[in-house]
């Protein structure tokens, strides 16, 4: 006590954090392996560790670091650190991935230990395990056993499903065990393979689909297919990982013939006066087009698109199943750019497609309207300021549009496009701890659960019910 | 390879026009001259329509315009031009493909990296070095880099990914320089496969660009990022509640620090721009006050080198960090593009093909001024912000139409090949490739071109190639009005 009553008042306490590397898995010394210690905006300072696994940091000033543990093969192991107080640091380190995003449902104990050298020297000495990851490598072949190049693969990990959660739209696709969430992906290279970490434990679903461009090799029966030869997620084989595993997933691509669905656009009475001045015979509307399969259908979540400048229009290769089909149509003459094109109708309706060629669709497309709304706030709530933004989640024009609340609580949503969107409600930082949104409603549609689909043949207005903590009010 | 090429303008009409709507044609072996079975062949537009080459490598599309995308495995894919009614005549060369690893200092895999393969290619002003073909760096720190064609390459590591990356080391050439070195090129023969190209980073700290984004009481904040306006990329930045800012780890070069509280600029959002010529040493307390962005209309006029109306076009405003405006000619050639937000933007001309009723001739038009506030913005572009000034003074230059053939020594037309014409004056390099009966066609304007014939079907003319070859190949005069059919003659090899 008294060497340490000494040390403070004859000047700064020379502190040194050091500590071993160990596999989390065999407790083994990691022998490729760094530290990192970061304080806010400082440049942070690293420390390499000997090949037993051991660093060291020096005269350290007394504050508090994030200390980050890092090796090839593993996630990064990161935890708080105080240094210049006699308390020991204790703490659960976080496990994060290389950029940063932590496992939800992982946490490794860090353990610290204290001593002061024969020359008065602090020691902090932290014993830092560090999680191998997985990852999953395979081939992607055509039914010729062909390489197929540029193909996006993407891993799914399952999720367990909480009970009793609120479930907000968009809703996470689930088969009822798993929440199954998009978690990495990559591309295949010219020999057709692939690889994807890193990967924590669990249990994951791998599935091959086409790029977005690229590879003219996939042709229109080639079907997204999930491991090991499945066009649906249903049907495929789950992986299930363990730390630090390795995995191979190769993939056949399936080809299956499908059916043409065919179909007229009508536009509405006078659509031809809503376009800007064209030259004689011009056609300057363009109609994009998408069939979409239900949201937790386990296939390609974007089905087919075509887009047409004619009054017909064709889906070729469209498998069996249900859809709902959507229609927007722009002006190509204000702007060539589709972010700055005036979107003009929309239409949408559920189809279901069978074994056979389905004709004569009838698209008849309605004027895209702008939604008005009004915000309320529940008794005891002082109104704030609010910005409403409409954030379309496809299939065809990923647009967003905001409009802020006026002083009596109105608003207008504008330049909404055909297809799903969210509502979603913001605040100034200043309400942000007392202020919630209670109820989205668009006359009987519960928009906070199911999302608005546009366009919207009704005349109701948007309604918000906002709520404020007790006590809450004008901030 | 000597390639001592002899062109003379003839006089006899070479080319006719079919008017069907069928492409067809024959891929083959750029070296071996075998037909290749199996070749992909898909417009860029269409999903669906996809036709594949048969064992004597022919194939057959109805009904397609534009560009056609030419793939197989194993080959380097390339772009061909849906020409109808003459049999295209398309060679593919084997890849070549690199592979290896990239390290650090620490011998950790270079997370968050992608590794290029640059060579110089003729843009408007000159040659840029760009990457033709790039890997990305995975977890275990190998990269691959397929689809090249032959011939020399400097390599690069640049940072992809800000989130995984080592901001320690900046971007860096093979070799640990930060500009490119000859020293270091890697030499790709058609077809290799070359394994264990190692790449080992070299710890360069760079220099810290730091400051403060002024922000008012009740609006949105305002971010602060450094867009490399040459070589490299961006940088993200770290921030903090009060505006202040920390970019670390930056390379000498060429930047603009902006700041502004959407990710595309709307009018409305807050916005600040600052030029930035990045040194050896820091800079610090650079200050950034963000103003409301302004939607503008920019009007201008586009005119046609020694007079004539240019027909309906459509100028179109790139900005150079994303989207765009354009907007269509009135019969005077007067036009507004309308809502422009601040950016710094190219301008390009094309046929107004929604006003078109009918399929253009197949000769577009060329700028070869553009003119803001009276400067020459046509190779650098120019900025808006505020309310804009202008007019827009588009010229037009007169494209001419050359038809021509190649032949080989014995007079046997040359199908397949790709003949480059590069302008002796700053402009843009054009390009044509003859067809199965070695008959070719191009737009050019009047002036002087050298005419290549390059031994390989590449998309980027290889300097190195063109250097090695200056006075091999032939200048030709292009005159306004009617030129003659231009013949070219491959000497014996």
């Amino acid at each position: 006590m008294l060497a340490s009553l000494d040390a403070q008042t004859s000047g700064p306490v020379n502190t040194v954090l050091e500590g071993d590397i160990v596999n989390a898995a065999t407790s083994a010394p990691v022998t490729l392996a760094r530290a990192r210690l970061d304080q806010g905006q400082n440049d942070p300072l690293y420390a390499k560790a000997d090949s037993q696994g051991h660093f060291a940091f020096e005269n350290l000033a007394p504050g508090n670091y994030s200390l980050t543990v890092e090796g090839p093969g593993f996630f990064q192991t990161c935890t708080q650190v105080t240094i210049g107080v006699q308390a020991l640091p204790t703490g659960r380190g976080k496990v994060s991935t290389n950029t940063g995003a932590v496992l939800a449902s992982k946490s490794l104990d860090v353990a610290f230990s204290q001593s002061t050298g024969a020359d008065g020297t602090a020691h902090v000495v932290a014993k830092v395990p560090v999680l191998p990851y997985a990852a999953i490598t395979g081939k992607v072949t055509d039914p010729r056993g062909l390489p197929m190049m540029n193909c996006t693969v993407v891993v799914f990990i399952g999720r367990p499903v909480e009970p009793g959660h609120i479930r907000k739209w968009p809703p996470p696709v689930t088969n009822g065990t798993f929440d199954i969430v998009r978690y990495a992906s990559a591309q295949t290279d010219e020999r057709g393979e692939y690889r994807i970490g890193p990967l924590e434990p669990g249990t994951y679903w791998v599935v091959a689909d086409r790029d977005g461009l690229g590879w003219p090799g996939w042709e229109s029966v080639d079907r997204a297919t999930w491991f090991p030869a499945a066009t649906s997620r249903d049907a495929a084989r789950p992986l299930e990982l363990a730390a630090g595993q390795l995995a191979r997933a190769d993939i056949g691509i399936v080809r299956r013939t499908g059916v043409s669905v065919a179909g007229r656009l009508t536009m509405p009475p006078g659509a031809a006066d809503s376009t800007s001045s064209a030259p004689e015979g011009a056609t300057h509307l363009y109609t994009s087009l998408a069939l979409q399969p239900p949201r937790n259908a386990s296939m390609n979540p974007n089905g087919p698109f075509t887009s047409t400048r004619k009054d017909e229009f064709e889906f070729s290769d469209v498998v069996p199943g249900k859809y709902t089909l959507w229609a927007l149509t722009r002006d190509a003459s204000t702007d060539l750019y589709p972010a700055n094109q005036k979107p003009l109708y929309g239409f949408v309706r559920e189809i279901e497609v069978g074994e056979r060629d389905v004709t004569g669709l009838d698209v008849a497309l309605q004027p895209l309207r702008d939604l008005p709304g009004a915000v309320t706030f529940a008794d005891g709530c002082s109104p704030v300021p609010l910005t409403i933004r409409a954030v379309n989640h496809g299939p065809i024009a990923a647009v967003q549009v905001t409009a802020a609340t006026g002083p009596d609580g109105r608003f207008v949503l504008s330049g909404l496009t055909s297809g799903q969107f969210g509502i979603y409600v913001s605040w100034p930082p200043s309400a942000a701890p007392r202020t919630g949104v209670a109820s989205i409603h668009l006359g009987s549609r519960d928009v906070l659960k199911e999302g608005l689909d546009m366009p919207y043949s009704g005349d109701e207005n948007l309604q918000i019910a906002m709520q404020c903590a007790a006590g809450g009010g004008s901030p | 390879m000597r390639s001592l090429l002899l062109a003379v303008f003839c006089c006899a009409a070479l080319v006719g026009q079919g008017e069907q709507t069928v492409v067809q044609g024959t891929v083959v072996d750029t070296f071996t001259g075998a037909p290749l079975a199996g070749v992909h062949i898909a417009p860029y537009d269409a999903r669906t329509l996809i036709a594949i080459t048969d064992a004597s490598g022919f194939f057959r599309l109805q009904g397609v315009t534009g560009d056609l995308r030419v793939a197989r495995s194993g080959y380097v894919g390339v772009s061909v031009a849906a020409v109808q009614g003459r049999d295209l005549a398309i060679r593919l060369s084997p890849e070549a493909v690199i592979s290896g690893t990239v390290t650090d200092e620490d011998g950790f895999p270079a997370a968050g990296g992608q590794v290029q393969a640059l060579r110089y290619q003729f843009l408007i002003g000159g040659q840029s070095l760009r990457p033709v073909g790039w890997g990305n760096v995975n977890d275990l720190g190998q990269y691959r880099i397929a689809g090249l064609f032959a011939g020399r390459y400097y390599l690069r590591v640049v940072n992809s990914s800000a989130m995984k990356w080592d901001s320690r080391y900046v971007s860096q050439y093979f070799g640990g320089g930060l500009q490119p070195n000859d020293e270091h090129m890697v030499e790709l023969k058609a077809g290799e496969r070359r394994e264990q190209t190692d790449i080992h980073l070299v710890k360069f700290e760079g220099v810290t660009v730091a400051g403060r984004v002024e922000t008012s009481p009740g609006s949105s904040p305002a971010w602060a990022r450094l867009q490399g306006n040459g070589e490299f990329a961006g940088f993200a930045t770290s921030h903090q509640p009060d505006g202040t800012f920390v970019i670390r780890h930056v390379n000498p070069g060429s930047y603009t620090l902006v700041a502004q509280s959407g990710v595309m600029i709307k009018a409305g959002d807050l916005i600040a721009q600052m030029p930035l010529e990045v040194g050896s040493s820091d800079l610090r307390d650079l200050v950034l006050t963000p103003h409301a962005a302004q939607a503008v209309d920019v009007a201008g006029t586009l005119t046609v080198e020694g007079g004539g109306n240019p027909g309906p076009t459509l100028i179109r405003l790139q900005a150079r960090f994303g989207g765009g405006f354009s907007a269509h000619s009135d019969a005077d050639g007067s036009f507004v593009l309308k809502g422009v937000v601040p950016g710094h933007y190219g301008v390009s001309v094309a046929w107004d093909y929604f006003s078109a009723t009918e399929p253009r001739p197949g000769v577009a038009p060329i700028p070869t001024s553009v003119r803001w506030n009276d400067k020459e913005a046509l190779t650098q572009g120019f900025d808006i912000d505020g309310p804009a000034a202008g007019p827009l003074r588009i010229t037009l230059g007169k494209p001419i139409q050359i038809l021509g053939k190649i032949v080989d020594a014995s007079g046997q037309p040359v199908a397949g090949a790709a003949i480059l014409f590069v302008p002796l004056a700053p402009a843009r390099m054009r390009d044509a490739t003859s067809d199965a009966n070695g008959a070719f066609e191009a737009a050019l304007l009047a002036g002087d071109y050298r005419v290549y014939v390059p031994p390989d079907q590449s998309e980027a003319l290889d300097l190195d190639f063109v250097k090695a070859h200056e006075n091999d190949f032939p200048v030709v005069h292009v005159v306004a009005g009617e030129n003659p059919p231009l013949m070219l003659r491959q000497p014996a090899q």
